[in-house]
């Protein structure tokens, strides 16, 4: 540093001059994972078409509908062979043509006392995850798959908690919040960055460093509404666990009926489906069931969760609980009846996702996701050409762009192809190991520079 | 700076540079903000079929606030602005 110490600029500049500096370090040291989260959830908000699409592809149901969704018939043959089922999620089709699902969980048999480790025996017996497919027009099985392997699952993970399991949601969470800081300090210095250049031009003709700052301040200022939305429910959704935890936040429609028996002898209660889906539409006339839940506690009950038409909230949160013995309601939770804070609370996801105004706003997040992660991209080239001199790189400033632009795709990748080939877990394991690897390892690089840096100013 | 010369658009150069201020470094931003919203609120309404004066109420401040961005005309931006905003607020503290 010189000997004179340079003045700090004093009053409104001093303050823009802050905000750049906190939008170039949350840029620089966010920009990736935002990228990355931007890249992946561009693509994750088809995830429920997507999902469609395979499942009517591999399971094709006959094509013509039943007025109510049957499947007594199958639900008792997958009781029979599946003594212990535990949590049985019935996903019903949303259009014609689409199976509905059997989601639930096996015990697995614990391996012989003589085999099993000292740290094991506290630890309680595995479940395994089944899926079946089962055509609702006729109640027939048409197959099963192991759900956790699927394409979309690989879109939800790696968007949701980068495939990461102990910390992945928290980065993702806190990926939100740096998009949201660049997002309000982007606008706050976008009138001294502009100057005089009008929207929208772009300077052609005078380099790569200039063309990609105007596109930047462009394409920034063009979706800042998109990018805060965006950035404040994705920092809420992935932090959501944590905050819940520490401000003791009460999830709105969490409803716990009383134990009336056993589990065996819960499980073993059937109900006419018929008769469920007339009382929730006399209960319950605006509820388009998508799940339903049967009982497998002693609570004997029947849970329906599902939508209404034209509400902006997360899927599946109004729901109607019936007791197996009568249908008669126990708990309804209808989302138009409940106060700000739960409409509030509610809304978050769907704003996220853009779940609320069909596939043309789900083109229109897509396009903003690109938007946002080109922004990061563009962020970095006019970054490395700024400091192209000082830092004297080997390689071109787009040359380094392209290559880690490269070899993420190639992770992202990587990971989906040992997901849906090899499988969930060893995916879960790899993308563990980069994820950490690679967080740790720039966290050191950082660290050793700076201290490198400060042991050459000042020798001991 | 003398109060006689005028630009080429007939205005002092001094109240063209706030005029260019204003336009470019608040009215454009602050249209754009709100062109986010207005494009999601127009899909939405489009996808509940309901074509109805809600909806043609929104697609014709949206064509003015997209005419206020591309003529860069203060008059029509401020318009349609405060305009979808009222109207945004309105509904939904009044009709939702």
């Amino acid at each position: 540093m010189s000997a004179v110490k340079q003045q700090k600029p004093a009053g409104k500049k001093g303050n823009k001059q802050l905000l750049w500096t906190i939008h170039h370090w949350a840029g620089l040291y966010a920009g990736v994972l935002i990228a990355v989260i931007c890249f992946t959830g561009a693509v994750a908000v088809f995830i429920p078409e997507i999902s469609v699409l395979i499942q009517r592809s591999k399971y094709p149901v006959s094509t013509v509908p039943a007025p109510v969704p049957v499947f007594s018939k199958s639900l008792e043959i997958l009781k029979e062979k599946y003594p212990d089922m535990k949590g049985l999620l019935i996903t019903l089709p949303k259009t014609a043509g689409q199976p509905a699902v059997f989601d639930f969980s096996v015990k697995e048999a614990k391996p012989e006392k003589a085999q099993q480790k000292k740290s094991d025996k506290k630890k309680k017996a595995p479940s395994k995850r089944y899926t079946f497919f089962v055509d609702s027009n006729k109640d027939l099985i048409l197959g099963s798959s192991i759900q956790q392997n699927s394409f979309a699952n690989y879109l939800r993970q790696i968007h949701v908690r980068l495939y990461e399991g102990v910390w992945g949601r928290q980065l993702v969470g806190l990926g939100g919040i740096a998009l949201l800081v660049v997002t309000v300090t982007g606008l706050f210095i976008y009138a001294d960055f502009m100057k005089k250049q009008p929207y929208p031009k772009i300077r052609n003709g005078k380099g790569l460093r200039i063309g990609m700052a105007d596109w930047h301040k462009i394409l920034g200022i063009s979706a800042l509404t998109f990018n805060f939305v965006i950035a404040a429910t994705g920092a809420w959704l992935g932090l959501q666990p944590l905050l819940i935890r520490w401000f003791k936040i009460e999830t709105p429609n969490v409803f716990e009926p009383a134990i009336r028996s056993t589990a065996a002898a819960d499980l073993k209660k059937t109900v006419s489906w018929e008769e469920v889906f007339a009382v929730m539409h006399t209960t319950f006339p605006d509820l388009q069931a998508e799940y339903i839940r049967s009982s497998d506690d002693g609570s004997e009950t029947i849970t329906i969760a599902g939508n209404i038409e034209g509400q902006i909230y997360e899927r599946s949160i109004n729901t109607l609980i019936l007791a197996k013995e009568g249908l008669a309601p126990v708990f309804k939770y209808d989302i138009r009846e409940q106060p700000f804070s739960h409409r509030f609370y509610f809304v978050q996801e769907a704003l996220h996702f853009g779940d609320y105004g069909g596939l043309a706003l789900k083109v229109l997040y897509t396009l903003f996701g690109l938007t946002s992660s080109f922004l990061s991209i563009s962020g970095f080239v006019v970054y490395f050409y700024r400091t192209e001199k000082k830092m004297k790189r080997n390689w071109s400033p787009l040359k380094i762009t392209f290559i880690y632009g490269v070899v993420f795709l190639l992770l992202l990748g990587t990971i989906a192809m040992v997901s849906t080939l090899a499988g969930y877990t060893l995916a879960a394991k790899i993308a563990g190991y980069v994820v950490n690897g690679l967080f740790f390892g720039y966290l050191l690089l950082r660290l050793a520079r700076y201290l490198h840096q400060k042991l050459k100013k000042e020798p001991i | 700076m003398p109060k006689n010369i005028k630009t080429a658009t007939g205005k002092h150069p001094q109240q063209s540079i706030r005029d260019f201020g204003l336009i470019q470094h608040n009215l454009i931003p602050w249209s754009l903000v709100t062109m986010n919203i207005v494009l999601a609120h127009l899909i939405y309404w489009a996808a509940m079929k309901a074509f109805d004066l809600h909806l043609l109420s929104i697609s014709i401040l949206a064509v003015l606030m997209v005419t206020g961005i591309i003529l860069r005309n203060k008059y029509l931006m401020i318009a349609s602005n405060s305009g979808y905003w009222i109207f945004l607020i309105f509904s939904l503290f009044f009709v939702a």
